[in-house]
């Protein structure tokens, strides 16, 4: 088995715990594997030192809180119900999913739209002051060249800021959707 | 017979190597594993089972073109790890009681 094979079944075994266990759990092995890659050892002798995906699991699951292990394969006469119930829940999951990532957009676009209206003031600044050199009022056309500099100086960390939420943001939305395709097809098989 | 370390002991492990420097999962590994035969499974709940704790924090930094976690024991991490050293000196003095009943 090769390492993204490995990441890949480790990431299904580990799908009936919480996201938070599994995203770390599949970013801990992810690293300790590329640790040892870099240290010379082969792939599969790397994955094989890991144990195997089940056995990662079991210790796992076993070591952290009984509430966070699989829930009990229902009888098959009630299926139908769970199944119905499970599509509910994911429908509300779902709705919760967007809104969030809604507000994450949102909140990027503000900050962008501010990184943009703070660059502006530079160019805004220098016609004002030209106009207020023009009109022969030096001083407020200093005053009005040095805000429109100050503020389209501020305009470069907002943008950066701006950028690292939108790389965070994406980030972690890409975990979610794995994380809940993930559970989504395992929830669905035990129902 | 292996002897089979405790989930405690095996935190208190971790907490020892994290108390000389700040280390990745790969050389936490290393180092407990030169004391106890740990499964990376083990170790992970250790390390998760920490950070709960808040006996231990993390950062990200990236070396060598690539992002690796760093695990840093915290003051909370350090009492603990001095509670664990206060018991494991009781035990070893009931060891040698034990012992001197043995011979």
């Amino acid at each position: 088995m090769n390492r993204q094979a490995f990441l890949e079944a480790l990431s299904s075994a580990l799908s009936d715990l919480g996201m938070d266990v599994w995203e770390e759990a599949l970013d801990y092995y992810a690293e300790l594997t590329a640790d040892l890659i870099e240290q010379g050892m082969s792939e599969q002798c790397a994955v094989q030192s890991m144990g195997s995906v089940e056995a990662i699991a079991a210790n796992i699951s076993s070591g952290l809180a009984p509430q966070q292990k699989a829930p009990a394969k229902p009888a098959r006469i009630v299926r139908i119900i769970a199944r119905a119930a499970f599509v509910v829940r994911i429908a509300a999951v779902l709705a919760g999913a967007a809104i969030l990532l809604a507000a994450m957009w949102a909140l990027v676009l503000l900050v962008l739209a501010i990184a943009l209206l703070l660059a502006l003031m530079l160019p805004a600044g220098i016609v004002a002051a030209a106009l207020c050199l023009f009109f022969g009022a030096a001083a407020a056309g200093s005053f009005l060249l040095g805000a429109g500099m100050f503020l389209g100086g501020l305009s470069i960390p907002v943008f950066f800021g701006a950028a690292a939420l939108l790389r965070a943001g994406v980030r972690r939305s890409v975990r979610a959707k794995e994380w809940f395709v993930t559970k989504l097809k395992k929830g669905w098989d035990e129902r | 017979m292996e002897y089979k370390f405790d989930q405690n002991l095996l935190e208190a492990c971790v907490l020892s190597v994290l108390s000389r420097e700040n280390a990745c999962a790969s050389k936490i590994m290393a180092n407990v594993g030169g004391i106890m035969c740990v499964p990376a499974s083990c170790l992970f709940v250790a390390l998760w089972r920490l950070r709960k704790k808040q006996c231990v924090r993390t950062a990200e930094a990236g070396l060598g073109g690539r992002s690796r976690r760093y695990y840093m024991i915290t003051d909370e991490g350090r009492r603990v790890l001095l509670e664990a050293c206060a018991s494991l000196n009781r035990a070893v003095d009931v060891h040698r009681f034990l012992s001197r009943s043995g011979q």
